[in-house]
């Protein structure tokens, strides 16, 4: 997989968490009646448990904002010159570092504390899970310095995909 | 060497195809995201649900008059004993009253055929909680399908999940299937907001009997303020008492009538 493959799928991954945790973000404010649950029917338990906010703001916002925030880095990781540049590399490992750590955090309330699973925290979850696995190369180019075209990594990557 | 220049050759077509590609994919995505979120807005029952805040509420109580027989019963109209209960849905209290002690007298006293006591039960909507009045209207919906005491049992036992939520109506909606209701039924009782007046009308009747905190209990008359939530053993002897006083007044009273089954 190609680095501008593997950032694509961030990019990807990233808009498809922005629905999810706006969905979950207006529901927390109010704007949906109910969440589409399912059968299991455990999401308005996690969301109105206590720890369905943290810090003062609901966890769906720190999602939504973490969502977009992992989203622009990645465009920009994307869209030419930038996107090689060291920082964007840490940027991309700090947020999917801290997203997947936050997000274990929050299934471990759900499964031992709450005893309730909200399917779209699941979505959720997968998603971040997905997008950290995507950024772990990332951490080699953060140790490089930041990848150039016809940088080693970079070349390793294209050849194959021919 | 030739591996590196293989890619080279062809990547600009192969880059603007997997642009557009790309493209295309966040496209549809966005597309597909924001008609989700549209579509979501207007589906579920009673999500479009507007729901009266306690101002409108306050609104609607200045009008009525106080009404005893805005009261649900259960139990038999011969019943000895007459307990009249005055609780907020929301108030903690009252779900600690209610989960305990409140169920078991109506298990041994109020349910069984014959039982010796008639339980009224009034809300009395305190202010400070937001979704008490709805979580009325949930009640008293539910009771249109004779499932107002198994609703309200619910409601207190699930009070940590809705009382203090700012979007109770999924917590509603999941008690609303829990309890066997035709949700759809359900969900226009509590959109016409059925039974607003009634639950101004109970708390008046509250009022006019000086109640101001919840849950208060009158057995036979005689005021039982429950806000240190008493003892189920205390309350049996009250109610054993008030047997005692009605079969030395009345032979067999105790035990005559029908079970009511008042929703």
């Amino acid at each position: 997989m190609t680095t501008l493959t593997r950032r694509r799928g961030i990019v990807l991954a990233a808009l498809v968490g922005l629905f999810v945790s706006t969905y979950l973000y207006l529901y927390s404010i109010g704007f949906y009646g109910e969440l589409a649950c399912g059968a299991s029917g455990g999401c308005s338990v996690v969301q109105a448990s206590q720890y369905a906010y943290f810090m003062g703001f609901s966890v769906a916002g720190w999602g939504l904002g973490w969502y977009l925030a992992v989203l622009a880095v990645a465009v920009l990781a994307v869209s030419g010159r930038r996107g090689d540049a060291r920082w964007v590399s840490i940027a991309l490992v700090a947020l999917s570092t801290g997203g997947l750590l936050f997000t274990i955090y929050l299934k471990a309330l759900e499964i031992f504390v709450i005893h309730a699973i909200c399917r779209w925290c699941v979505v959720s979850a997968v998603l971040a899970a997905i997008i950290f696995l995507l950024c772990l190369p990332e951490w080699k180019r953060m140790r490089n310095g930041g990848a150039r075209e016809g940088a080693p990594e970079a070349t390793s990557e294209t050849a194959p995909a021919t | 060497m030739s591996q590196k220049q293989r890619p080279q050759q062809s990547a600009p077509a192969k880059k603007g195809g997997g642009n557009r590609a790309f493209l295309i994919v966040i496209a549809l995505i966005v597309v597909a995201g924001v008609g989700w979120l549209v579509m979501a807005r207007g589906g579920g029952i009673g999500s479009t649900t507007a729901l009266p805040t306690p101002q409108e509420f306050e609104g609607i109580a200045a009008t009525v008059e106080a009404d005893k027989s805005s009261g649900l019963v259960q139990g038999s109209p011969d019943a000895p004993v007459e307990i009249l209960e005055f609780a907020d849905y929301s108030c903690p209290h009252c779900g600690t009253f209610s989960g305990f002690a409140g169920k078991l007298l109506r298990q041994n006293y109020v349910e069984p055929a014959g039982g010796p006591v008639r339980w009224i039960t009034f809300d009395f909507v305190l202010g400070g909680f937001p979704n008490t009045v709805s979580a009325s209207m949930a009640a008293r919906c539910a009771g249109e399908q004779g499932a107002y005491w198994a609703y309200h049992d619910m409601l207190f036992s699930r009070q940590n999940q809705w009382a203090r939520s700012p979007n109770p109506e999924g917590a509603f909606n999941e008690i609303a299937e829990d309890v066997g209701l035709d949700t759809g039924q359900w969900g226009e009782c509590m959109t016409e907001g059925r039974y607003i007046e009634q639950i101004a009308a109970a708390r008046k009747y509250g009022e006019s009997l000086g109640v101001g905190s919840t849950p208060t209990l009158f057995i036979n008359g005689e005021r039982i303020d429950l806000g240190g939530v008493e003892p189920y053993s205390h309350i049996e002897g009250l109610i054993q008492a008030e047997l005692a006083a009605s079969s030395d007044g009345s032979e067999g009273a105790a035990t005559g009538g029908d079970s009511g089954g008042g929703r």
